[in-house]
């Protein structure tokens, strides 16, 4: 069953997956969290969301060789999977929904 | 940069690789994480790098640890892991670990209360390690032995060393005897500490010196740091003054100058040479010796053997036990006693050299060692009943795991490594607590405590805080570990964890444990008040003066100034001196003084109704005006006068007691005395008697002589100066007084009012107040969370029975009533298994009380009350929430 709504930090996460396109490491998706979201993550929390995620069949990730840099040890890549893609757009969709007709009231609104 | 430097700590991953999930998934992680690492390195330095790490590590460890769904080992058929029992171990540990982690709450209080529990037996035991214990700091310290005259009519044919506190000690002369008729040493030598004024670039200052012969040194066996100590022929009559240093005062004074040797100090007047400088730590024969000085010709040649001021210390030769020795110095005082038949009935007793410097100070060690190991179990049956809670939240589990055919041992392993680590995690706390307590805990120590320091702060105690944590580590989980392995699976299955039948069970287990835990607080609890009572009845003991307004300085006269003649000249123009400063209402003075250090007491024949009596009793050569000074009453006869001088009779006046002694019945006015000191062993008449005085406030008074020092001169060196105002402001005028009189000397001022509240029994006693009252704050403390768990957690499980009643019409006034009278019942079993406990330590802590008895109702009543009403106090939280539960809301849980 689809999620009918992500919650915000998976929105997120799912973005900064797509944003660094090839590059979706955990280390690049952390920085793009950084850079864009201006939102410095915990490692741990990171892992947990993805773990659970993946578990959710919103991402999938495959395996590449490890690097001296990394000690050997592998590293995987994250992609948002079709069912990721269709939870980010209706949540995007829902969200732009419940703001019609509420743009700029968030500025003026009548108290 | 070498290949290690490169990555990441080892043991870090190694930790992490266990942490998170096995397979390349874990992998990946550790892997990010050495990636940031190398990059980390590039940009900045290998320690921040790490640190960074570390704190990554920490913060994915930490989720995967604690958060990740738990997962009991696998379990073969019989409880045994197919991966064998190091694996099984592991996983036991690891489940330990989340569930720990899991109620951060709850384990913090448990890890605190351990820790403090932990820490106090830690700290104690190395202090009772340390000086009771442990063999003292000498090679082959069991063959070191102290030897004493024995006076059979003052100690008993067998005293033991707690009742010789150096009364016992003998004159040079004695001995030299002992040292050359025995043969059953291979060294041995006499030795006295005395105070002094070693003359230092800034000034004279007060010191304490020890006067040793080569004897002494050679019988500790312990080499010098430099130089050499003294040799036999230092022992000579006409042998130059010597001097061995301490390393403090070679450091301090010297600055380690190993040119030191051959230099001079200036001890009370005389010049000493340094022949040698003592290694740190050697402290004979207590820590607060800065210098070991030659015995002066003075003592060499005195032929005086009835006095007694030296004591003597030996080392058993190879092969000779204790009784064979004794045997030895038996025929050794057979001998003496042919020569000089007054000392026939004189013995020399052994004792081992540990027992004479800790004599005495068992009791009070083994009252904290006992109060810190209560502590320690009222912490243990709190963290059980905590952990007691959580196996029976676990029933169901742990029935569904015995019915998948999981080992009873399997899981009492289980649930006791889950206390072993809580416990450990609470001897790490613990350990800490000591390490960084334990300099500020010894300075708050009485310092007359002997070996104190011997007291080091180092790997003994981690492994003794260790020990400590294994042994709670078990006494806490055995008793759940035990009631899980007998949980019988079907009725834990079907019960589906929700039924009452186990909760009451561990609710009475848990009760039995609170009870334990008020019992162990009780007894605490009333030792802090017998020892708060003690403390008080010291310091209302009357001391048969009035210290209020004196001021007490130690002025000797100058070097030169010491023959009779010039001593007395001396004596009088300070005291018309010290008269003339502003203030001053009278001026005495006294070779010794109540609340300064010990008393001589020389053998004495006293004229009595039956005859001539011959004992030792304690004396005083004093000016006449000292009775007046200290207002010690003169309760018959006249006191000492100014006329009581060499031309006319000599006189005596007597103490109370002594009064009481010579004369039962009638007055002992008119009767003889002969003092038997310095040779002066002329009779004199008893003029007077004088209220009894008290030398410490835990001892009863004693019998004593005043003898005019006008009729026997001497060294009085004891100033009682009495002001109408405050003696605060008098010190300046005395001090300057004083070194106008004695530019050489360091005087040592003190007002008396504080030298009686810092004497050894009040310090003493205000240690145990404060050490006992905060073990015991925190018993009562650690009680009272143990009845408010209990009954919170009785409450929680009989909720649905309450909202029931309550549904049904009862008032909830009575729900309150059921609830606070499970907390009284708790509190008056505790009390009273706590009373019996106390009745039957009390004959260990009667001796270390003064003035109260042990069994003192007062006490134990107010103890119990105060238990009383904090339990009730606890007790009435849980009460509260059980008669307002909502019947509505219980009833909807169904």
């Amino acid at each position: 069953m689809t999620p009918r709504f992500l919650g915000e930090f998976e929105q997120i996460v799912l973005l900064a997956i797509l944003q660094s396109r090839d590059e979706a490491f955990a280390v690049s998706i952390l920085r793009e969290l950084d850079r864009r979201a201006g939102r410095p993550v915990s490692r741990g929390t990171l892992y947990k969301t993805l773990e659970r995620m993946e578990a959710k069949g919103l991402v999938a990730w495959s395996t590449e060789d490890g690097t001296p840099e990394r000690g050997g040890h592998p590293r995987r890549k994250f992609t948002v999977t079709a069912r990721g893609i269709g939870a980010l757009e209706e949540s995007r969709a829902t969200l732009l929904k419940m703001w019609e007709g509420l743009e700029g009231a968030e500025e003026g609104s009548p108290s | 940069m070498s290949a290690r430097d490169q990555g990441p700590p080892a043991w870090v991953q190694g930790i992490l690789l266990r942490c998170l999930p096995p397979g390349s998934v874990g992998r990946s992680m550790v892997g990010d994480l050495h990636e940031e690492f190398t990059a980390d390195l590039r940009t900045g330095g290998r320690a921040r790098a790490v640190l960074r790490y570390l704190r990554k590590a920490v913060s994915v460890g930490i989720r995967f640890a604690g958060r990740g769904p738990l997962r009991p080992a696998p379990l073969g058929p019989r409880g045994n892991d197919p991966g064998g029992a190091m694996s099984a171990l592991w996983h036991d540990l690891r489940l330990s670990v989340r569930l720990l982690v899991r109620r951060p709450g709850l384990t913090l209080a448990a890890v605190v209360s351990l820790g403090l529990g932990i820490g106090a037996n830690a700290s104690i035991f190395t202090l009772v390690n340390t000086i009771l214990l442990k063999p003292l700091p000498y090679p082959e310290a069991r063959d070191l032995v102290g030897v004493f005259r024995i006076d059979p009519e003052v100690t008993g044919p067998h005293p033991t060393p707690d009742r010789l506190s150096g009364l016992f000690a003998v004159p040079y002369e004695v001995h030299r005897d002992w040292v050359h008729m025995s043969h059953a040493f291979t060294a041995a030598g006499g030795y006295a500490t005395d105070e002094a004024t070693l003359m230092e670039e800034s000034g004279p200052a007060s010191v304490i010196v020890c006067l040793m012969t080569s004897g002494a040194f050679a019988a500790l066996g312990i080499a010098p740091e430099l130089g050499r100590t003294f040799l036999p022929g230092d022992n000579r009559v006409g042998a130059p003054p010597q001097a061995v240093l301490s390393y403090g005062l070679w450091q301090r004074r010297f600055g380690r100058d190993r040119g030191v040797l051959g230099r001079e100090v200036n001890v009370d007047g005389t010049d000493f040479t340094v022949v040698g400088v003592m290694p740190w730590g050697f402290a004979f024969p207590n820590a607060g010796v800065r210098l070991w000085i030659s015995f002066p010709d003075e003592y060499k040649t005195s032929p005086v053997r009835n006095a007694g001021y030296m004591q003597v210390v030996a080392r058993l030769a190879p092969g000779i036990t204790l009784e064979a020795a004794q045997r030895d110095v038996d025929e050794v005082a057979r001998r003496i006693g042919e020569v000089h038949p007054e000392e026939a009935k004189d013995g020399i007793g052994l004792f081992p050299l540990k027992d004479l410097t800790v004599a005495g100070r068992g009791l009070g060690l083994g009252v904290l060692m006992g109060a810190v190991t209560l502590v320690l179990l009222i912490a243990c049956t709190n963290i059980a009943g905590l952990l007691l809670v959580r196996a029976s939240e676990r029933r169901r589990e742990i029935g569904v795991r015995r019915a998948l055919g999981a080992g009873g041992r399997r899981l009492v392993f289980q649930q006791l490594s889950e206390s072993l680590l809580l416990s450990l995690l609470g001897g790490a706390a613990g350990w800490g607590l000591a390490r960084v307590g334990m300099v500020p805990f010894l300075s708050l120590m009485p310092r007359e405590l002997p070996r104190i320091n011997e007291v080091r702060v180092d790997s003994g105690l981690l492994l003794v805080a260790g020990a400590f944590a294994l042994l709670t580590g078990l006494l806490t989980g055995l008793l759940p570990a035990l009631k899980t392995a007998a949980t019988p699976i079907a009725s834990a299955v079907q019960e589906g964890g929700r039924s009452l039948a186990g909760g009451r069970s561990t609710s009475r287990t848990q009760s039995g444990l609170v009870v334990t835990q008020i019992a162990l607080a009780f007894v605490l609890l009333a030792g802090a008040g017998l020892f708060v009572r003690s403390m008080m009845e010291l310091l209302a003991v009357d001391p048969g003066f009035r210290a209020e307004g004196i001021v007490v300085a130690s002025v000797d006269p100058p070097a030169d100034q010491r023959t009779d003649e010039s001593a007395l000249v001396f004596l009088q123009e300070m005291q018309e001196r010290l008269r003339a400063l502003p203030g001053v209402e009278e001026v005495g003075a006294a070779n010794q003084m109540p609340f300064s250090g010990g008393w001589s007491a020389p053998p004495v024949s006293v004229e009595t109704s039956e005859g001539i009596w011959e004992g030792i009793r304690h004396f005083a050569v004093v000016l006449p005006t000292y009775h007046a000074a200290m207002r010690i009453p003169i309760v018959e006869g006249r006191g000492l006068s100014p006329d009581d001088d060499a031309g006319s009779e000599p006189v005596v006046v007597l103490s109370e007691t002594l009064a009481r002694f010579m004369a039962p019945e009638g007055s002992p006015l008119g009767m003889r005395v002969r003092v038997e000191t310095r040779g002066d062993s002329i009779w004199r008449t008893v003029v007077g008697v004088a209220g009894d005085v008290v030398y410490r406030l835990n001892y009863a008074p004693q019998g004593m002589f005043y003898v005019p020092v006008a009729q026997r001169p001497g060294r009085v060196g004891n100033w009682v100066i009495r002001t109408s105002g405050d003696p605060a402001v008098l010190m300046g005028g005395i001090r300057r007084v004083a070194e106008e009189m004695n530019p050489g000397a360091a005087p040592t001022l003190r007002v008396l009012k504080d030298a009686i509240e810092d004497s050894q029994a009040v310090v003493a006693s205000r240690f145990s107040v404060l050490l006992l009252g905060s073990l015991a704050g925190l018993a009562g403390i650690l009680a009272i969370l143990g009845v408010y768990g209990v009954l919170a957690y009785l409450v929680q499980l009989r909720s649905r029975d309450i909202g029931i009643r309550l549904a049904l019409g009862a008032e909830s006034g009575r729900i309150l009533k059921t609830v606070l009278r499970r907390g009284l019942v708790m509190v008056g079993l505790g009390v009273g298994i706590g009373t019996a406990l106390s009745l039957a330590l009390g004959r260990v802590t009667q001796s270390a009380l003064f003035g109260v008895r042990a069994w003192d109702p007062l006490t134990l009543t107010a103890a119990g009350l105060a238990l009383l009403a904090s339990v009730l106090a606890a007790s009435y939280l849980p009460a509260r929430r059980a008669a307002t539960v909502d019947p509505v809301e219980v009833l909807k849980g169904e």
